[in-house]
């Protein structure tokens, strides 16, 4: 990709909006491997945007996501989420953070509500406004009356909602998707896409990564690409268009990529 | 054919699998330890019988008797236990077999059919079946036959009963399925009445268990227990025992060959009944798996703000309450555990003339024991999260706490179980009151040593495995915290004594000041095993959580 996002965030910064995400020269490496599953990785991301995280399967995407969330120690560089380091001041960094796993992890002898009320007790969210942010995310995800269930009955389209409104229980300053879209009908891939802008319209940020580079075209202000453990390309997708005239993102990307 | 050899096949793959893992997580001497127990378990039980038999069959009373009729008696209780067992057995198996089984997600894609599928599952537990069959019938077949004369029939018709009886129990629990059903899964999903239902059933089991001892510690002390009102209340019962008098009755020749043919004939009515019985209900429960059960659960109410410890509690009390195995292994036991100790304590104390005389020390060894039992369910306290313990390093919530919430729930469930085998025991008379309250106290400090070094050494080597998320093996983590909460348990119980004998026949101090002294040395060893628990647990704690679950 031939543009980079570089003059975009030298926007940002002129317009003072605040860094939500700062990733700066991160190295992983697995056990005992001499090679890094991921090199110098860079991101950053500012309240008020969406930014995509692309690349095939196994270039690091999930890594770098990992890393990010606390869930794996790194070797090299440093992560800092709303200012608050993830070595130093983990609390204060996950605090911010909500986040939606692409494994769907969840406590499956707990209901849904049930779920959803633990995430929020951890993040200290006050029980008067629980109800509405559930009764608003319903509105969006259409669970019904099945967040009653259990857990272990859902359907993986159900957990995926489930995961989706748990992370965002708390409104969190960065909200953080991996591969959000799978396993939804369209009509709520659609009405999700459509939260997500609105999401991002309240001064927060939302980073996700994904294969659906149709929906990451839509959706996001900026994207990363990471190609075998490397950041490889960084650019607006206003510049992508303007730079590729009549091309989709996954064109270009299955050009670039894998030919 | 091939297609049920294949699914065989598959059972034994996942069979050796289980022992072909990560080596360090090979829990070798809790296998060892297994069998040991088993074997000593069912070695008891053969004694007992042995026991009993010799007895039943050789007490005179002054009057002549037939010994055949007293051994057909005595087989016709043995025949009832069996086929009662059976029953149980296969009524347990097939009721995992047909309900809770999630295999179908995989055979339904397969060109696998149905009738396979059930004639593979009914052949499992006609298995299981006879397994339990000849595990009761051959060994008291073979003491019988050592205690008196027995016809060329007896072993060849023990072994048709064997194989065949199986068939009749198989197509029982199938009859049995049938209304029970509804009713086990109405139980299934009310997870406080299963709860209360394990209690109910594991206290009965332990009742009868201590019956067994009972009659164990008699024979033991060899005192008389077969009186002549026993003998012919268990004629007259026996009487009326039908068929399994009949069963019986064949071991000595009687109408063997219409027996023989009777029960061919049976066994095979109990095949075809068995596989058109269940077939229907099979084939229902798929469907209504594949549909999706239609639940409507309860409108709830947001809840009021919990911290994040009590969050973490309740947490680890819903995935306890409503996991089957956990709510069993773990809450029923704990519940049931003061009937156990007090089964133990009887026994002990029965072998000292003055019962009162050591129970202070068999109490404290009693309640240490059964204690740490309970316990090792806190060995898969990390692993019981599964992918979910991933999840909790991405919440803004600390290791310490995490792992403290943990070990506040175990104690919580210890210390009830702990107070209570201390009641009945204080109640029972086989302590004071001070004495309870020191026994108490030593057990929940080795609680919680156990307890704390239970979690952190799951912490280091958590086995995050299982299809729906639950533990079902345990691991070397288990054997090493019985072993060393057994261990203990003996040191203290064993000091305790040794400590008590010495002062009160060396230096003839009182019972109280003994009782003191004894409880004084329990605390010591107690609380230094629980000092080093805690500085285990703490050291690099925060660190090891980070780098957990990778």
């Amino acid at each position: 990709m031939k543009s980079d996002g570089r003059r975009k965030k030298e926007n940002m910064v002129k317009e003072k909006r605040e860094k939500t995400v700062e990733i700066r020269s991160l190295y992983k490496k697995y056990g005992k491997a001499t090679e890094y599953a991921i090199e110098d990785i860079n991101i950053t991301c500012f309240e008020g945007e969406t930014v995509g995280l692309l690349g095939h399967n196994g270039a690091g995407k999930s890594t770098t996501i990992k890393c990010l969330t606390g869930f794996l120690p790194f070797e090299k560089g440093t992560i800092e989420i709303c200012g608050h380091n993830v070595v130093t001041d983990p609390i204060g960094a996950k605090k911010e953070l909500g986040y939606v796993p692409d494994n769907r992890a969840m406590f499956e002898k707990m209901t849904g509500f049930e779920y959803i009320n633990f995430i929020a007790d951890i993040h200290d969210t006050p029980s008067e406004v629980r109800a509405e942010r559930i009764e608003e995310m319903q509105s969006i995800l259409k669970l019904g009356e099945k967040i009653n269930n259990l857990i272990s009955t859902y359907s993986h389209g159900m957990r995926q909602k489930i995961c989706i409104m748990s992370a965002l229980i708390h409104r969190p300053k960065l909200w953080l998707l991996d591969e959000p879209l799978t396993g939804l009908d369209p009509q709520t891939a659609l009405a999700l896409r459509q939260y997500m802008d609105y999401y991002k319209k309240q001064g927060n940020t939302v980073l996700y990564s994904s294969h659906n580079l149709d929906a990451v075209e839509k959706t996001c202000d900026r994207a990363y690409i990471i190609n075998h453990g490397k950041m490889v390309s960084e650019f607006t997708i206003e510049d992508f268009k303007r730079d590729n005239p009549g091309k989709s993102l996954e064109e270009v990307f299955v050009e670039q990529f894998y030919e | 054919m091939k297609i049920i050899l294949l699914l065989f096949k598959k059972d034994r793959t996942e069979f050796l699998s289980s022992y072909r893992g990560d080596k360090q997580k090979r829990d070798v001497f809790g296998v060892i330890s297994s069998v040991f127990i088993i074997a000593l378990l069912y070695g008891t039980f053969i004694h007992v019988f042995n026991n009993f038999a010799s007895s039943y069959l050789k007490q005179e009373f002054g009057k002549p008797y037939a010994q055949t009729t007293r051994l057909r008696d005595l087989m016709t209780m043995v025949y009832f236990v069996s086929v009662a067992v059976g029953i149980i057995i296969a009524l347990k198996n097939l009721y995992s077999a047909l309900e809770t089984s999630e295999d179908f997600k995989v055979f339904m894609c397969q060109p696998i059919p149905t009738g396979m599928v059930l004639i593979y599952k009914l052949i499992k537990t006609y298995v299981s079946a006879v397994i339990s069959s000849a595990v009761i019938l051959l060994p008291t077949s073979i003491v019988c036959a050592g205690l008196s004369n027995v016809d060329g029939w007896f072993f060849p018709v023990i072994a048709l009963h064997i194989i065949l009886l199986p068939l009749m129990q198989c197509a029982v629990a199938a009859v049995l399925y049938y209304p029970l059903s509804p009713v086990l899964r109405f139980i299934d999903r009310k997870f406080v009445l299963r709860l209360i239902v394990y209690i109910v059933l594991l206290g009965a089991g332990f009742v009868l268990y201590g019956k067994f001892l009972d009659v164990f510690s008699k024979i033991v002390k060899k005192e008389v227990y077969i009186t002549n009102e026993t003998i012919g209340a268990i004629s007259s019962v026996c009487g009326k025992l039908i068929p399994f008098n009949y069963f019986a009755g064949m071991l000595f020749g009687e109408h063997i060959v219409l027996s023989c043919l009777v029960l061919v004939a049976f066994s095979f009515a109990s095949v075809v009944s068995s596989y058109y019985i269940t077939r229907g209900m099979y084939l229902r429960t798929l469907q209504r798996k594949i549909e999706g059960e239609q639940i409507k659960a309860k409108q709830k109410k947001i809840p009021k703000k919990h911290s994040q410890t009590v969050a973490l509690i309740l947490k680890e009390l819903k995935i306890v309450l409503r996991t089957p195995g956990y709510a069993f292994r773990y809450f029923a036991t704990a519940v049931v555990c003061p009937l156990m100790v007090m089964i133990c304590v009887e026994l002990l104390t029965s072998f000292f003339d003055d019962k009162n005389a050591f129970s202070y020390e068999i109490c404290t060894f009693a309640v240490s024991m059964f204690a740490v039992l309970t316990n090792t369910f806190c060995t898969s306290n990390i692993s019981r999260d599964g992918q979910m313990f991933a999840m909790l390093k991405t919440m803004p919530v600390t290791g310490k706490k995490v792992v403290g919430s943990k070990i506040i729930f175990c104690m919580i469930t210890a210390e009830v179980s702990a107070l209570l085998s201390c009641l009945v025991l204080l109640v029972s008379g086989y302590m004071y009151v001070w004495q309870s309250v020191l026994v108490f106290v030593s057990s929940s400090v080795l609680s919680f040593g156990e307890i704390a070094l239970a979690t952190r050494k799951d912490l280091n080597k958590p086995m995050f495995e299982g299809g729906d998320g639950e533990i079902t093996q345990s691991n070397s983590t288990t054997s090493v915290v019985a072993f060393l909460g057994i261990l203990l348990s003996f040191v203290c119980g064993a000091g305790a004594l040794a400590i008590s004998l010495v002062l009160s026949i060396k230096y003839n101090l009182d019972y109280t000041a003994v009782s003191l002294i004894s409880a004084g040395f329990v605390l010591v060893v107690v609380g230094t095993f629980s000092l080093i628990s805690i500085a285990y647990l703490n050291r690099g704690l925060e660190k090891q959580f980070y780098n957990s679950g990778i």
